[in-house]
This record gives C-alpha cells, sequence and structure tokens, in this order.
C-alpha cells in the first residue's frame, strides 16, 4: 500500500506542469507598477491588500526588472480625470524611462451560491513602454472568484484574483519581450 | 418541465451572448460529480446524510446561474443600476445516479431582478426568489440562518460598512403547500452588524400567516375527533365506522383553521487571530408550519382527513459551529465542526420519527498541502441520533422479526431494536486544487478512501431485504462496517 501511494504521489508530482520559461530582459530594466483597486460605493482608488501586491511584485523581479511601486495615494492628481488605459499609464510615466504596469481591479458581488460567495473582479491591466507607446499592451478580463465568508467584500474578492491576475501580467511581460527584440 | 428548462437554457445563453453594449451577461454555477463503486451493495454514499460530514456522504448536484446585467452597476455612480438571476440547480449527472442527469431532476429554484441606487441610497431591492443566509457550515453543507427560501416577493438590502439590514416580504403558499396553494403571507428580517474587525453578529426571523378561508379546500382545515394514534396507523376512517356503523356519507366535516408558523436565526462569526481564520457559530429554532391533509381508502373510498390539529406543535433547534484553523501558513490547515439538533412534535408521544428525535455530531477535517497543487485530506466524524419516542433503528440483521424488547410486535409503533443510532466514519485521501491551497478552494479532484462504522446494520442507501419475505427470499449478513473507494470533483466556478 505504502510503495503504491509513493508511486502514486511521484506520478502526479512527475506530471504536475512546469512553470513556462519567461522571456527575462538581459538588464535589470526599471518598471513603475500601480496596482489600484475601485471602490464600488465611492469611486476612489484604492491600494490593494498586500498579498497581491507582492505577488505582481515578484512576478516583475523574476521578469528582470527592478519595481517601483507607486501607492494609490501617489497617483497624479489629475488621474481620475483620465479614461483611456493608455492616458492614465502616461500620467503615471511622467515623462520618465519606466516601463509602466497599471493595474486597476473592481469587485462586483455576484450572489450567493451554494454556500459561497460569488464575486467577479474586473480587471484592466494596461503595459506602457514609454519609449514605445503606440504599443501600449492593455488586456481586460473578468475573474469569477468565490469567498468562504460574508464579512469579506471588495478587497478580498480582488485578492482571490490573484492567480489570474498573475497569469495575464506574465502574458504581457512576454509581449514586451517580445516587441522589445530586434 | 423539460421544456421550460430548454426555454430557459436558450434564453440564458442567448442573453449572454449579447454585446457589451446592450448587457452584459455572465454564468457562474456549482457541480459535484463522483464515482464510488461499492462492493458492498450500498449506493455509492458511505453513509445516510450529511451529519456524518458531507464529504462521501452527497450525491451528484449540479447549479448554473446566469447573470444579465441590464444596467450595471459603475463604482462611485449614484444611477440607477439593475441585473436579473436565474438559477437551475439539481441532484442528478448522467451516469452517476440513478436519476441518470434526467432534467426532470432540475427546478429553476432561483429567479429574480435586482436594482440599486432607486428611491433609498445603499439600498438593494430584490424582486422575484428572496433565499439568504448569513454563513455555511461547509463541513456538513447546511445553512441554518437561511430565510425566505420559500419565498416569492420583494426584499430590501439595506448596506453600510457597519451592518446590514434586509427586510422581505412575500408569498410562500406554492413552497409550502404546491398543488395545493393557499396564500401563506410570508414576512422577515435580518441584521448583521460588524461592530469591529474580527467581529460580526447576525439575527432574524421569519413569520409565515396563513389565513382561515372558509370554502377553499386547500386552506388549513381540522378534522375533528382524530386521533393521532389512529392517523399513524391509518384508522381513523374504519374506526370511526366502527363507531357509527353505515354511516360512511357522515364523515365529520372538517373546520377551518388559520395557521402560523415561525423561525428565529443568529449568528455570532469571530476570527483573525492566532490560527484562528474564522469561527461561525448559527442557532435557529423553529416552530414548524402544519400540513394540510392525509388521505385513507376504506372499503374502495378516499377519505381526506384534514391534520392541522395533529401537526401544529412541532418545532426545531439546530445549532451548527465551524471553526477554520491554519496551523502552518500553506502547509496545514483544520476545520472542526459541531452540530446539535433537537426537534418536537408535541402532538406525538407514541410513535418515532424525525420530528422527535435528538442527534449531535461532529467532524474534523485536516488538509496537508504537499505542493500549492497536490493535498493530503484526512477527516472523521462521530455522530449519535436519539429517537425520542422508541425504537428507530435496525441493529441486526435479525431486527427485522424484532420491535419493542427484542420481540416481535406488529402491532408496535416502534421501527427495529434501538432508539439510538451511533457512527464513526473516517476519510482520506489525495486531493489536487489547481488553484492552490485552502479547504474550500475549488476546483477540487479528488481520490477518497471511506469507512463507516455504525450501530445500526447497513447504515447506507442500499437495497437489502426490508421485509419478511424478501428475507427469506435473499437473506442478509451483518453490516456494520461500511468501506467506499471515491473519484470525485467539486467545482463553484
Amino acid at each position: 500500500m505504502n510503495t503504491l501511494l509513493m508511486l502514486g504521489t511521484a506520478l502526479l508530482v512527475g506530471c504536475a506542469p512546469k512553470t513556462a520559461p519567461t522571456l527575462t530582459p538581459e538588464n535589470q530594466l526599471p518598471s513603475s507598477i500601480a496596482i489600484t483597486q475601485i471602490d464600488m460605493k465611492s469611486g476612489d482608488h484604492i491600494d490593494v491588500q498586500n498579498r497581491l501586491s507582492d505577488r505582481l511584485t515578484q512576478s516583475l523581479v523574476r521578469n528582470g526588472y527592478s519595481v517601483k511601486e507607486v501607492s494609490a495615494g501617489d497617483l497624479p492628481s489629475d488621474f481620475d480625470r483620465r479614461r483611456l488605459p493608455t492616458h492614465k499609464a502616461q500620467a503615471i510615466a511622467q515623462n520618465g524611462d519606466n516601463l509602466v504596469v497599471l493595474v486597476e481591479a473592481v469587485a462586483r458581488f455576484y450572489s450567493q451560491l451554494r454556500g459561497q460567495y460569488r464575486w467577479e473582479v474586473s480587471v484592466e491591466m494596461t503595459v506602457l513602454d514609454p519609449s514605445n507607446p503606440e504599443r501600449t499592451l492593455v488586456d481586460e478580463f473578468t475573474v469569477p472568484v468565490f469567498l468562504r465568508f460574508q464579512h469579506e467584500k471588495e478587497a478580498e474578492a480582488v485578492v482571490a484574483a490573484g492567480i489570474e491576475i498573475e497569469r495575464h501580467l506574465q502574458r504581457l511581460l512576454d509581449d514586451v519581450a517580445t516587441l522589445s527584440r530586434p | 418541465m423539460n421544456k421550460s428548462l430548454g426555454i430557459f437554457a436558450l434564453s440564458c445563453a442567448i442573453l449572454s451572448s449579447q454585446t457589451a453594449e446592450a448587457a452584459e451577461g455572465s454564468v457562474g454555477g456549482y457541480m459535484r460529480v463522483m464515482t464510488r463503486p461499492d462492493f458492498q451493495g450500498g449506493d455509492g454514499r458511505l453513509g445516510y446524510w450529511n451529519l456524518y460530514g458531507r464529504l462521501l456522504n452527497e450525491s451528484p448536484f449540479v447549479a448554473l446561474e446566469s447573470q444579465l446585467a441590464l444596467l450595471e452597476q459603475e463604482p462611485g455612480s449614484n444611477e440607477v443600476w439593475t441585473k436579473i438571476h436565474g438559477r437551475v440547480e439539481g441532484g442528478s449527472v448522467g451516469n452517476s445516479d440513478m436519476g441518470n442527469g434526467n432534467l426532470s431532476n432540475m427546478r429553476l429554484t432561483q429567479l429574480f431582478a435586482q436594482a440599486g441606487n432607486i428611491l433609498i441610497p445603499d439600498v438593494t431591492w430584490q424582486f422575484g426568489t428572496l433565499q439568504t443566509w448569513m454563513g455555511d457550515l461547509g463541513l456538513y453543507d447546511m445553512r441554518p440562518t437561511t430565510l425566505f427560501d420559500d419565498t416569492v416577493g420583494l426584499s430590501g438590502h439595506y448596506q453600510r460598512e457597519k451592518f446590514d439590514l434586509l427586510i422581505g416580504v412575500g408569498d410562500a403558499g406554492y413552497a409550502k403547500k404546491g398543488s395545493r396553494y393557499n396564500t401563506v403571507f410570508s414576512s422577515g428580517a435580518n441584521v448583521r452588524i460588524r461592530p469591529f474587525g474580527g467581529l460580526e453578529l447576525g439575527l432574524g426571523g421569519q413569520y409565515w400567516f396563513e389565513p382561515e378561508v372558509v370554502g377553499n379546500r386547500n386552506a388549513p382545515y381540522a378534522t375533528p375527533g382524530l386521533s393521532y394514534e389512529d392517523w399513524i396507523r391509518g384508522e381513523v376512517v374504519s374506526n370511526w365506522l366502527l363507531d357509527n356503523p353505515d354511516q360512511e356519507q357522515n364523515f365529520p366535516d372538517p373546520n377551518p383553521r388559520s395557521a402560523d408558523s415561525y423561525k428565529v436565526v443568529g449568528y455570532l462569526g469571530f476570527g483573525g487571530f492566532g490560527p484562528v481564520v474564522w469561527n461561525s457559530l448559527f442557532v435557529n429554532y423553529s416552530q414548524l408550519h402544519p400540513e394540510i391533509y392525509a388521505t385513507e381508502t376504506y372499503n374502495g373510498d378516499v377519505f381526506d382527513l384534514y391534520i392541522h390539529d395533529l401537526t401544529d406543535e412541532r418545532s426545531s433547534l439546530v445549532i451548527g459551529d465551524e471553526m477554520q484553523l491554519r496551523l502552518i501558513p500553506d502547509k496545514l490547515d483544520m476545520v472542526v465542526a459541531g452540530l446539535y439538533g433537537t426537534h418536537k412534535d408535541d402532538d406525538n408521544s407514541i410513535a418515532p420519527s424525525d420530528h422527535n428525535r435528538t442527534y449531535g455530531s461532529t467532524v474534523v477535517r485536516v488538509q496537508h498541502y504537499v505542493t500549492p497543487v497536490m493535498h493530503f485530506l484526512v477527516e472523521s466524524s462521530y455522530a449519535v441520533e436519539k429517537s425520542a419516542n422508541g425504537n428507530a433503528y435496525r441493529n441486526n440483521v435479525d431486527s427485522v422479526f424484532k420491535n419493542s424488547n427484542g420481540v416481535a410486535d406488529s402491532r408496535g409503533l416502534e421501527f427495529g431494536d434501538s432508539d439510538t443510532r451511533t457512527t464513526w466514519q473516517g476519510k482520506g485521501g489525495i486531493i489536487l486544487n489547481p488553484l492552490g491551497p485552502g479547504v474550500y478552494v475549488r476546483p477540487s479532484m479528488r481520490l477518497l478512501y471511506g469507512v463507516q462504522w455504525s450501530s445500526q446494520n447497513a447504515a447506507f442507501g442500499n437495497s437489502f431485504v426490508e421485509t419478511l419475505d424478501q428475507y427469506n427470499d435473499f437473506g442478509n449478513v451483518e453490516r456494520h462496517l461500511h468501506h467506499v473507494v471515491a473519484l470525485e470533483t467539486e467545482v463553484w466556478f
């Protein structure tokens, strides 16, 4: 029985998918990342919980970027008036050379469903290379997430979407690396 | 039925494919499907019900919910928003259970429209079905604080950071009485308070009132002179005719009644300290709504017996608690739960029934995250169920011959040779969770083994002999241990 269990375990671990190789820039390119949640009631941009910001920051580091985090309080004063993703990212770039990653998430309650609370997190992710602004990459997607408790609200829902947000970020970073190659 | 489901599904598909400019649609849901080959003659479930933990004791289930946002709720906006929800669900999946996925097992259980920023800020109005609850006992798959599960009507949900208030009103007649519909006015409310992070309190209740309507055959009535024992034995008519020979035409007419019932629920949640992620304590007390009628056939004639007065003193108290613990972050989690219930029927002091019993149970689940995706799970449960009105369980293979005091009693109202059922279950196996660690993270794909010991013989869904003539043909054996191996998956999506 033990042998079977070990064999099964080894097979399962062995068959586990390997992390896809990333297209890592050779140099430590500077980047700025702003990860915000838009509060449903006020409409204000607020900071997300550290678990999500750490996850995305580490993703950038793994791709060879040095990272400067831009908190919601540090966003430019005219940020809320800008509508287009490129314009928002340009506001963060502020004529600098850093690669800009802007993540804006909105969590909406869906329903109580078979013992869990279903939310939908709509994400708009923008990656701007100031040296190549016409190639700004924008990804919009919605992630369904389930929360266990009723006291968990928008902030927890956004964090729960972390895996999917990170994967979308990786795809955009891969595209940036591909586009930046001669 | 199937036609209406098909139309609903088609409507959902069409609505969900609308362009963003027209409306935003999305589909969510829940599913669990499994195979549990049972070489001991069972139907694939380890035990009878969720009192021993939901794991390995539940059958397949699927729910599909569609949402269509006709006017999307925008952040920071005071503009009106509205959306509609519909949910079809049921307990059958093709090749997985006796229903074989037949759509007749499915129901359109939820259909409602919600709207906000109308008349009162921060209030969500809901028209249609109104089901709501304050949390879930995940290990039992029970929601003791459920309100409005049977009501169609209108609710208003006022939400602030520190508290929520939900008030609802409507009609529960079709849920409670089906084709014998009579209006059952339903109203209720719940309030949830969060005085500070890590603590939440909830209190709520629902009240039903069914008015007296003289002349309406579906309204509450009581046939005079009914004896509980005669009713249980099916001898009301025969005994009445013994006293009143040849008086079938003069069998007593029922007297009109009004009926009411209520449910009170409470919730205490706390957590966020030490290893305690969250603890949820739920309680409900219910005074059940009286039943309508029963029938007896005598000499080929069918007699309706109106049983309001024999079913209007049923009550139940259910208390459940579940604590989720993070013992070693990202390595080891544990969930501990307990459930206590006592059901009383003051009209019935002679026959065992689900309305006269007490039960208690505890379930412990430990999940070890070998890798973020692969986990080991171990669960154990212990439960005691006790009948308040005598024997209700067959402990031995020859219990079919027994009743009170271990001897046959063809006139006895008891069943079997014990008033107590004791059950232990142990479960364990490998879990694959693509989305990472977490006892309640789904999808979850499981290879599980479960074992049950019960004081009752063959205490699981089966097709074993139940009568003396079956016993003569097929015989039977003593089975207190039950083993099940399961391949299953469960997903919220």
